[in-house]
């Protein structure tokens, strides 16, 4: 693989975590579902159809500097996209807490309980 | 069920349902308003017992805000986060003016002038026009030193004034919201308008400081700076202030510049606290990054050190050599050389904005020959030379020392100006990060918002999924993506 190829990919991989940032922004259920998409997406083209990163050892691209600046920008994403998901997830998680708490107070451990789910009852004659 | 009691009934249920009518009629009336949270009315149901004569129907409940404590919390927790990225970026930007890293001006390119000087001089020792140039250009680099160190001491003193000036905007933030607290104890109540006006004010305040707003049993909101400094509580507001403090007179530095304070009402200090929006920033810039640079009680401040180091190695030097030969057989001694640089020897967080070119040394004083040792000849160009080695250093006495590494004079300075560089890097890539974060925690809010609890806890399962998957390709990426910047240069290491 040429240091042209790699770039390329890079460029590629970066262009979907683009579209990855922009759907953490969004966080509803679906919209990770769709980043996790491209994020596969994004680690097979980095890897997987490539014979994996090892396979690159030798290539041309050793000492390339657009491809070690397309790979650097992609890892500062790759850290910015963790950091947005986990303020989703501990938005929910909180969330799931304190609506514990009110609905059905503390577990002996100190914990919040779990939010109620209302069980239905289906009568049939 | 008799006549009365149905027609109560009746009559109850119009009622409640005039109050539903009257909410919808408030939420089209302030659907423009900035901050304006949607409401609902609760109908709550009256007990149905024919045995004890309770009737049964529906009557209003409480109107309840659809607008969350912890959903405002959690947006303005970011909206502070970001207040402190954004202040970052500005105040680092001010700093990275002062210090020049192209090498085509200030401390950089007078030391390589003067190196070139040095050189020129080692050439010809003897050559007046060569003596004129190093004096002249080591003018420039004490004038380069003084430069820099006014326009730190600038940047400090806008710092200042920006606390200043963020102190009193809090002030005066907490005293609209004390007004709202005033109107809402007067019976105020359940006014939209005015909760839209308390929201505003409240999102604007999280750009300056890290502050939890609880809403009473009364209505009224109770602000707490940094989770426990009270800065409103019902009718009665609790200012803070700012208070430069100078170093004590027993410490290390006792001239040092002063450090900015923030003092609650009550007269305790808060600053340690107050890392959060755009104070927590201005503090860090004011008490730990400038410094780190022009001192405080604790340090003399690299810039400092950098211009004692510098000038006493090069003094050392030129006093170790001679300025002439002397002659034993005529019993004529030899001339030892004299200091170049001054500066202020009382205060070590004073050097570089007082180093200067002594005063009484002319051209013609400066000691290039190295005497003779009991190993060693004279050398007639000797310290000329060790010092044009200043550029490329043989040894570590013509280095500087950088927190215990030996490291030339250039090189330090260019550390100085690298460490504002990655401080910016740093800041800059928050800023964009906390700019996504507030888009996506006003999102979430309106995910949430009004969402029942089955629908909640269903939703959180969903989150769960997608954020184990994402986390499990994000760590594969990772891994990946430094695995290439390894392979490509080697000598990175993540």
């Amino acid at each position: 693989m040429s240091a042209t190829g790699l770039t390329g990919r890079l460029a590629m991989a970066s262009e979907r975590m683009d579209r990855v940032l922009d759907g953490l922004k969004i966080a509803s259920p679906e919209a990770l579902d769709g980043c996790a998409g491209l994020l596969e997406l994004a680690c097979q083209e980095l890897a997987g159809n490539f014979g994996g990163p090892t396979a690159m050892a030798g290539e041309t691209a050793i000492g390339d500097v657009q491809a070690l600046a397309a790979a650097t920008g992609l890892r500062h994403n790759i850290r910015q996209a963790r950091r947005l998901l986990n303020h989703a997830y501990r938005f929910h998680a909180r969330w799931a807490q304190l609506l514990g708490a009110r609905t059905g107070g503390y577990l002996r451990g100190g914990q919040a309980a779990s939010v109620p789910r209302a069980n239905r009852l289906c009568l049939r004659g | 069920m008799n006549l009365l009691a149905g027609i109560d009934v009746t009559a109850g249920a119009l009622n409640a349902y005039d109050q539903v009518l009257s909410v919808v009629q408030n939420n089209v009336a302030n659907s423009s308003t900035p901050d304006y949270a949607e409401q609902t009315q609760n109908l709550v149901p009256i007990p149905f017992d024919i045995s004890d004569g309770a009737m049964g129907g529906v009557q209003a409940g409480e109107v309840t805000s659809a607008q969350n404590t912890y959903l405002d919390q959690a947006v303005r927790n970011q909206t502070v986060l970001l207040g402190q990225a954004q202040q970052g970026v500005n105040s680092l930007t001010a700093l990275q003016s002062v210090f020049d890293v192209t090498g085509q001006s200030g401390i950089s390119a007078a030391l390589n002038n003067l190196y070139t000087a040095f050189s020129g001089w080692a050439q010809s020792p003897t050559d007046s026009v060569a003596q004129q140039s190093v004096i002249s250009n080591a003018t420039d680099v004490a004038q380069a030193f003084q430069q820099t160190a006014a326009n730190l001491d600038t940047v400090a003193q806008n710092t200042t004034n920006q606390i200043q000036d963020t102190v009193n905007q809090v002030n005066q933030l907490v005293g609209q919201l004390q007004g709202f607290n005033q109107q809402i104890m007067a019976g105020d109540t359940h006014d939209a308008g005015l909760e839209a006006q308390v929201d505003s004010t409240l999102d604007e305040l999280s750009q300056y400081v890290d502050f939890s707003a609880l809403q009473q049993p009364d209505g009224t909101y109770q602000i707490l700076m940094n989770g426990q400094t009270p800065l409103l509580i019902e009718g009665q507001q609790y200012q803070i202030s700012y208070q430069p403090v100078a170093p004590s007179s027993d410490a290390a530095y006792p001239s040092a510049p002063p450090t900015a304070a923030i003092v609650s009402s009550s007269g305790a200090g808060i600053t340690a606290d107050t890392t959060g929006g755009q104070l927590g920033a201005l503090l860090n810039i004011a008490n730990t990054v400038l410094p780190s640079y022009i001192g405080d009680g604790n340090q003399a401040g690299d810039l400092n050190v950098l211009a004692q180091q510098f000038a006493d190695c090069v003094n050392g030097l030129l006093t170790s050599g001679n300025i002439s030969d002397g002659d034993p057989t005529d019993g004529v001694a030899a001339t030892p050389g004299v200091p170049l640089f001054t500066y202020d020897t009382s205060n070590a967080t004073n050097v570089a904005a007082s180093l200067a070119v002594s005063s009484t040394i002319t051209p013609d004083q400066l000691a290039a020959i190295q005497p003779a040792t009991d190993t060693t000849a004279e050398v007639s160009n000797g310290i000329a030379l060790a010092l044009s080695q200043l550029a490329s250093p043989q040894n570590s006495s013509q280095e500087g020392d950088l927190n215990g590494a030996s490291i030339s004079f250039s090189s330090f300075y260019g550390e100085l100006a690298a460490r504002v560089g990655n401080d910016l890097d740093t800041a800059n890539s928050d800023l964009t990060v906390q700019q996504t974060a507030v888009a996506q925690a006003q999102n979430l809010r309106q995910q949430v918002a009004g969402v029942n609890l089955d629908q909640q806890a269903a939703l959180l399962l969903q989150v769960q999924q997608g954020y184990d998957a994402c986390s499990k390709f994000l760590s594969v990426l990772d891994e990946l993506t430094s695995d290439v910047i390894e392979m490509i240069d080697p000598s990175l290491t993540t």
